[in-house]
């Protein structure tokens, strides 16, 4: 009786989910309500967890409880801790989810709400949860091993390697496009930029309390600092309707990016507890509750999606970036759907706080689940406005033509109506001097949660407040992932030259960590400034960038994974990592391949290049541009050389995956497995009692 | 589900003894049990998340070991925990 009842549910949770999903796709004309999407994307994860992960648990992984995991064999009170599965879900998310399932399904709304929905929900059905779990089991199997040890002793030296490298450099690239991300948001913003530089003197002193008050006491002062940091978003109108202190906190996009290039490197270069971690504290608990606030403003709303379903962009020549849906879309959105990024975590902190092997299902899949639910709630809060308003706070002036009138009328041509003094209203009610032309999603994104926010609580007159907060949210979580990733590649870039010279490797060793700290700044600092004069907006050519290295380290974890599986003997099964390897590879090579040779100059870096050069061959170049110009032609050829590196090294897992995969399957090769040795639990008997945490 | 039902058909179990030992009727420590513990339980959820208790699980881990390294003080823990933590990639895109 109970299966039958089981059964029914079941069956019954699978068909609203594909009615929802029909109404998305099928719906035609009018506007469409956003409680489709949710209902669509909740009963399609349900699904996707009761059904596809509990088959991979079972029939692939054959999870075993009885196996000690790695805290129980090294419970060192430290990295090793035995974690109860929902506070270890509560880390593994709050790790996982940064700017990107927000920003990435904004810029991908110009193509409309459907292919960027379907990707997100399949996309993490099908790969990116399945890679977050099996890559959590291999390294729960291997006593917390990275991905990159993982490559090395179960692929071959090279793929390690390659790991490596692709680490080093999505952590560049990531850096640089959230860094722009930021730029774009409180570019000639007062109130945001006010708001935003007060969290700094607000996390250091949570940090002097925490270090010599109140050591590791981190909830009160956690809690003291979010009433501050709600304090100073308020506090930042006083700062805007002051003229003098307004010009002060205006400031140009250039000198955002050195400033915030200068935060980098103090927070690499300061001691952890006085900066990042404070601000780190601050963004988990602002992130939670926002994240949380926005689940249940767009259930309480249910705001009309005004979007169409696909947009006339899908032939390429959209105005945020150019490129048609296939690869654009599938690199655009990484985080929410697959990103390569969590493989770290997966096999970074989260294996080794496990307490038993079931957990791995539903903090490796589930995890992954809720993150491409945020990324459903950022499209939809992107989709929520009208088009017209969408494409002129994310078209960059080249594109439509300045701001006002004529931009208003060049959108209005594309068939998205609006009126100049729509957005000159919207600005106003935002507190905004502008709204046009603040490519990067984040501005989008605000006005969108904003609206759904203030249609909750406050109406049109916390307009601004809302607008503010959800700046702040998204820029105070953006830099803690810029400040804690700045500082991870300084320990990279020290690791490395430890190997030349080996004082330079010591942490503890000052000029060391001045020097390490200004390269790894440099670094991403000269892609930032490139995008912030990028004529064509930045965003244009560096997120594909981030995307194609994102989804390059999504094919590494992969390959790993498959080999293992292989390894297993799970041969039947591969296909369950495979395929999304195969399609990862597929969309990877083609948008590298386009990024780079591509005739259309907005799409392609070396025709840019060229059409730069003919210009100023052709003298239509005024003599004091020309440098500029110079500039930017070296620009494009550098990005041009960072995608065809990026591409050389998926090619080369691949061949190497390949041959490595042809002497295990012709038996040319001995198949050896680097699992750590099986040690039956002490834990099994008595479960739930023992730990630290009970289940 | 099963666990739902078996806490509910605990608490039910526990609130009909205290019922018939009150005589009266109603006890409020029974009554009051169930949703204080389960305060009791996000409460110590939240810490363990936010690394509020990071010092008691060493502190528990220190007493199961029988090594000769010394205890580290909350101060030296705090700053030893955030070293470690933060030399490796520990927040995404």
């Amino acid at each position: 009786m109970k299966r039958i009842f089981n059964i029914t549910a079941w069956i019954a949770v699978a068909a609203l989910g594909a009615g929802a999903l029909g109404s998305i796709a099928l719906h035609r004309g009018e506007p469409l309500n956003a409680t489709w999407f949710v209902v669509a994307a909740v009963c399609c994860y349900l699904v996707a967890y009761r059904l596809y992960s509990a088959f991979v648990a079972a029939k692939i992984l054959a999870l075993d409880d009885t196996r000690a995991t790695p805290c129980e064999r090294h419970d060192d009170g430290r990295d090793f801790v035995p974690t109860n599965k929902w506070v270890l879900f509560g880390h593994h998310f709050a790790a996982i989810a940064g700017p990107g399932p927000l920003v990435g399904p904004t810029l991908a709304a110009q193509f409309g709400y459907l292919p960027g929905t379907l990707w997100l929900i399949a996309g993490a059905a099908f790969a990116g949860c399945v890679q977050d779990f099996v890559i959590l089991f291999c390294s729960i199997r291997r006593d917390g091993k990275s991905v990159g040890q993982m490559a090395r002793e179960e692929v071959s030296e090279r793929g390690g390697f390659i790991a490596q490298l692709a680490v080093l450099a999505i952590m560049t690239i990531l850096l640089a496009v959230i860094g722009l991300v930021v730029v774009n948001a409180l570019k000639s913003s007062p109130w945001a930029t006010f708001t935003l530089a007060m969290t700094i003197p607000i996390a250091l002193l949570l940090g002097l309390y925490l270090r010599f008050v109140r050591p590791g006491r981190v909830l009160e002062a956690s809690v003291m600092g979010v009433a501050l940091v709600l304090f100073v978003v308020v506090a930042g109108q006083w700062i805007a309707d002051s003229p003098s202190w307004s010009r002060v906190f205006t400031l140009s996009g250039i000198a955002l990016a050195f400033a915030i290039i200068a935060y980098g490197f103090a927070a690499s270069a300061l001691p952890v507890w006085l900066l990042l971690a404070p601000r780190d504290y601050l963004s988990a608990f602002i992130k939670a509750g926002a994240i949380f606030s926005l689940a249940a403003g767009i259930l309480f709303v249910r705001p009309q999606v005004l979007m169409p379903p696909l947009t006339r962009f899908i032939d390429g020549a959209g105005p945020v970036f150019a490129g048609k849906i296939f690869p654009f879309c599938f690199i655009t959105i990484a985080c929410g759907a697959i990103s390569g990024f969590h493989s770290l975590i997966s096999s970074g902190t989260t294996p080794k706080m496990i307490l038993r092997e079931s957990h791995a299902r539903f903090i490796g899949y589930g995890a992954m689940l809720l993150e491409s639910f945020v990324g459903v709630m950022a499209m939809v809060a992107a989709c929520a406005m009208p088009p017209g308003v969408y494409f002129a706070i994310n078209s960059p002036p080249s594109i439509v033509g300045g701001a006002g009138e004529a931009a208003a009328s060049t959108i209005s041509g594309w068939g998205y109506p609006l009126q100049a003094q729509t957005m000159t209203d919207l600005a106003h009610k935002v507190g905004e001097i502008t709204l046009w032309n603040r490519a990067g999603g984040a501005p989008s994104l605000a006005v969108g949660m904003a609206q759904i926010f203030s249609s909750t609580i406050g109406g049109e007159r916390l307009l601004s407040i809302w607008y503010h907060f959800a700046i702040m949210f998204e820029a105070l979580f953006i830099l803690t992932v810029l400040d804690a990733g700045t500082r991870v590649g300084r320990f990279m870039v020290q690791d490395l030259g430890g190997r030349v010279w080996k004082p330079f490797g010591r942490t503890g060793w000052m000029p060391g960590v001045l020097l390490s700290s200004a390269i790894i700044v440099a670094l991403w600092g000269y892609f930032l400034y490139q995008g912030v004069v990028d004529p064509l907006g930045g965003i244009n050519s560096l997120w594909p960038l981030f995307g194609i290295s994102n989804q390059l380290l999504a094919a590494v974890a992969l390959v790993v994974a498959t080999t293992i599986l292989m390894k297993m003997g799970r041969l039947k099964w591969i296909w369950v990592t495979l395929l999304p390897m195969a399609w990862l590879v597929t969309i990877t090579m083609t948008a590298s391949y386009q990024k780079i040779f591509d005739a259309n100059p907005r799409i392609g870096f070396l025709a840019y290049a060229k059409a730069l050069a003919a210009q100023v061959a052709a003298g239509k170049i005024p003599a004091e541009k020309i440098a500029e110009t110079q500039r930017l032609i070296f620009n494009q050829r550098l990005d041009a050389a960072v995608t065809a590196v990026l591409a050389v090294m998926i090619l080369v897992l691949i061949v190497e995956a390949l041959v490595h995969w042809y002497s295990i399957l012709g038996r040319r090769k001995e198949s050896v497995l680097h699992e750590s040795p099986y040690i039956a639990t002490r834990w099994a008997a008595n479960f739930s009692g023992v730990a630290h945490g009970d289940d | 589900m099963k666990r739902a039902a078996m806490t509910t058909s605990r608490f039910l179990r526990r609130f009909w003894r205290g019922l018939r030992k009150s005589g009266t009727g109603f006890s409020l420590s029974v009554y009051g049990s169930c949703p204080r513990r389960m305060a009791r339980r996000i409460w110590r959820g939240l810490r363990e998340w936010c690394g509020d208790a990071a010092y008691e699980s060493y502190l528990r881990s220190r007493n199961g070991q029988t090594g000769s390294c010394r205890t580290l003080s909350p101060a030296e823990f705090y700053v030893e925990q955030l070293n470690r933590r933060y030399s490796k990639p520990n927040r995404c895109c």
